[in-house]
Formats: C-alpha cells, structure tokens, sequence
C-alpha cells in the first residue's frame, strides 16, 4: 500500500515539473505566434483596409488555440454589434487568458492596445501596433530566456520533489 | 415625381440604414422610412433627429441625438475600423451596401492647407438613393446617332445629372430596342462613387449588364486605364471640369471612345467660360435645369 502511494506521489510531482516546464515553453511560443498575429494585422490595416471583424476572423484562422479562440471571441463580439470594439477586446482577453500559458506584462501590453483599436487612422493604428509589438518582443526574449534557464530544472525538480517527499515520509 | 413616388424601398434597405442608429430609435425610424418617401435623416449634435421628404422636413419627437449615438453611428459607418475609411472620412462621404450615401462633418485636420482627416464626426446626413428608370429617355434621340456622341450633361446641383448618367449607363450597355440602340460596352470611371455607388467593388445600383466599374479613381487616369484593360465602347465619367480630365477625354475621343461627362453649370455660358465646350471633342451638350427638365444642344449644327 505504501509503495504504491510512493509510486502516485512520484508521478504526480514528475507531472507537475513536466507542466511548469510546459508553461515556460508554450509561453515563448504564444509570444511568437501572438507577435506573428499582429504583424498579420498591420499588413490587414495598411495594405488592406480590412476592417477589424475581418481582420479578427482572418488572424483567428491562422493562428492556433487558445489565442485563434480569442481572436475568434473577439470578432463575434463586434459582430453581434451591442459591444464598443474596447469591451469587445477586454471581455475576449478576460474569458480566454487563463488558457493561455502568458504572464501579466503580455496582458498589459494587449489591453493597452486594445484601447487604441480602430480609433485612429492609418498610420497611428500602425504606430500602435508596433509599440505594442516592441513590447511583445521583450517579453519574448525574457520568456525564452526563462525557458532556456528553468525547462529541464523544473522537469527534474519535479522527479526529484517527488524523491524527496517520499523519502522523509518514509 | 410620380415616377419616383412608387419606388418605395426594400425591407433588407430599411434595415441597413435604421442598422445605423443606436437601437431606441429603430422602431419609429422604420416606420418613417416606410410610410414616407425620405430623402435624407440628418444627424445633429443636440439636435432632434432631421427627417428631410421631397420639399418639406420634420423632426422626429422625443430625440435628442447626443454625443455618445454619433461615436455609435460613426462605429456603425466604419465596422468599428478608421483605418479602413481614411480616404472616404477625407472626401467627407460613404457608400453603404444599397448605395446610399452618408455624408459626415467635424472637426476637419488641416496639414499644410490639405485636409487630412476629419475627427470629432458629430454630424451626418444620411442620403437615401432609389434608382429612377427610364429618365434619359427622352434625350436618347440627341444623345445617339447610329452611335453615342462624345457630349457633356450639364446642371446645376440636383438637376440630375448622375441619375441620368446612370439610367444612359444601363441603356447603353442593355441596350435599348425601341429606339434600335444596340447593347454595347459600357467602362464606369466612378471618382466619387456617385455613380455605381460600389460598396467593396461592388456596384450597389444597377448600371447595366456590359457595364465595368473603376471605382474611386482620379478621372483622368482611370478613362486611360479602362481603355487599355477594358476596350470599351463608351466611357462615362462624372464631373469633369480641370484640363487634365479634358486632355483624357479628347485622347479617349481620338482613340474612337464615346465619352459621356458632367459638369456642373448653370448654363451654357458658364460651361464656355470655364473652357469645356471650347473643346471641339465635344458633339452635343444636354442642358439641365433645377427643375430636372433639360435639352439637347448640337455642337456642330447648332450655334452655340
């Protein structure tokens, strides 16, 4: 009986590292598609004049889950027309952000844009953008350097947390 | 005026225009725009709402548009996406699917005595159109001889000049068999996209089955485009009136095009004076005047 519970507790920390360490990962990687995603909507915006619901369902097609589900959000919302494009944004970060594996500095940086959104004309949309792009691309190198430092740590910190609690019970 | 009193509008036109305006006054906008014959709904800041019918207004009780509804009008006209309608916010109108027109006013930004862009957009006039058949008919005979004349429609403001450009679109390229016109290639150059009314490429009004659009584009340029990608027969454009628009149709001329233009004048002098007839391009000019009544003069017989 022993052993067994031994051998839960095991796995269930191993399971824990190997989730921390997936969050690391897949927070670099939502930065990359996320930065992808709004290089995407500035060629919309300057090249395309394509207004934002096109925009949201086209980004939504291309990129994938959790964030293809907020752009998604996001078009319906403003498509359904009760929604001011400010709340429509918000309310779509709000309900899909815990899926996402991105920290709070991310999220800043994308309500602030959302602020701007659809207000201005052209060129000040595209200066937005690439603000919010520079500070997309900090939070990047941060991650990936986070990841770089703490993957296989938090992997075999798990195993090894599980080790160790097993041995001081026993 | 009998003519036009029957064209009421469709059910899904109704509801993209009242679709505008924020939800309280749908229901007894839909009801206006049912029961009467409306011309413009005009939108004011602290101001009732403006219901414009031919030859009188009213205002619609208990409104009062406010500053909030017009960011709601404004979100409405543009998908929620400036960006998108720069150049439209620019010229101060949009085309709506259905062709109707809205025209906005503001706070216009000046950069070195160009209008940039116009902010702070409180006020609309929204331009109901209906397509009126048939209304160059009468003018078909001066107009067409064994082939259409390069000539000039000419009248002051609301004398009708684009709905007549419009209806002669669609007869030149259906043609018209009554009168023996045979069907022929109509090109469209649409600067203020007054004309089709093309909403996303589109164009909203029907302006014939051999009919091509270039929507939005400067009417010198675009009458050389179209002869190089389209062939066409005919060109129609709207508004001439600067030198280089008379060069493009002189050279549309010589390369065997008809060309059928605009311009506002009161009347023939005006048009002389500003150098328009003084082109000998030009084989007859259709006079209109504010009473939408108009008649043909030709060029070369008769005596200017």
């Amino acid at each position: 009986m022993r052993w067994i519970g031994a051998i839960i507790l095991l796995v269930g920390m191993t399971a824990i590292g190997f989730e921390w360490a997936r969050r690391l990962s897949q927070r670099s990687k939502q930065i990359r598609e996320l930065t992808t995603a709004l290089q995407h909507f500035e060629a919309e915006v300057m090249y395309g004049h394509t207004p934002l619901i096109h925009v949201a369902n086209r980004i939504s097609s291309t990129v994938s889950s959790p964030l293809s589900q907020f752009f998604k959000d996001f078009g319906t919302r403003l498509k359904e027309g009760n929604h001011d494009v400010q709340s429509a944004w918000q309310e779509s970060i709000a309900i899909n952000w815990d899926k996402t594996a991105m920290k709070i500095k991310e999220k800043e940086a994308l309500l602030q844009f959302g602020q701007t959104l659809g207000q201005h004309g052209r060129y000040e949309q595209q200066k937005y953008i690439q603000l919010t792009l520079t500070h997309l691309r900090a939070e990047e190198i941060n991650a990936r350097e986070e990841q770089l430092r703490y993957e296989r740590m938090a992997k075999s910190l798990g195993f090894l947390g599980g080790l160790l609690a097993i041995i001081v019970m026993i | 005026m009998s003519l036009m009193l029957k064209q009421s509008l469709e059910l899904q036109s109704i509801k993209n225009i009242v679709a505008l305006l924020p939800y309280q006054y749908h229901q007894e906008l839909t009801s206006v725009l049912m029961n009467h014959f409306v011309q413009e709904i005009r939108l004011r800041p602290n101001q009732s709402i403006e219901v414009v019918l031919a030859g009188e207004s009213f205002f619609l009780r208990n409104t009062l548009f406010n500053e909030a509804d017009a960011t709601f009008v404004l979100n409405q006209l543009s998908q929620h996406s400036i960006y998108a309608f720069e150049e439209e916010l620019r010229h101060g109108f949009l085309t709506l699917r259905g062709g109707h027109r809205v025209g906005i006013a503001g706070e216009a930004v000046v950069e070195k005595g160009v209008v940039k862009t116009i902010k702070h957009i409180r006020t609309f006039n929204i331009r109901i159109s209906r397509a009126l058949e048939k209304v160059s008919v009468p003018y078909l005979q001066g107009l067409y001889e064994g082939r259409w004349k390069t000539s000039i429609i000419a009248g002051p403001p609301q004398s009708g000049k684009t709905t007549i450009l419009r209806d002669l679109a669609k007869i030149m390229s259906n043609g018209y068999e009554r009168l023996n016109i045979p069907p022929q290639k109509v090109a469209i150059v649409d600067e203020r996209s007054e004309i089709a009314a093309s909403f996303e490429g589109t164009p909203q009004h029907d302006v014939g089955k051999r009919t091509d659009v270039l929507d939005r584009c400067p009417k010198a340029e675009g009458m050389m485009m179209l002869i190089r990608s389209m062939s066409p027969n005919v060109i129609i454009v709207d508004e001439v009136g600067s030198e280089a628009d008379i060069r493009a149709i002189e050279e549309a001329a010589s390369a065997g095009v008809a060309v059928l233009c605009s311009a506002h004048a009161k009347s023939m002098n005006d048009l002389e004076a500003r150098g328009i007839i003084s082109s000998d391009t030009f084989e007859g000019i259709l006079l209109l005047n504010d009473k939408k009544e108009g008649h043909f003069v030709h060029k070369k017989r008769g005596k200017l």
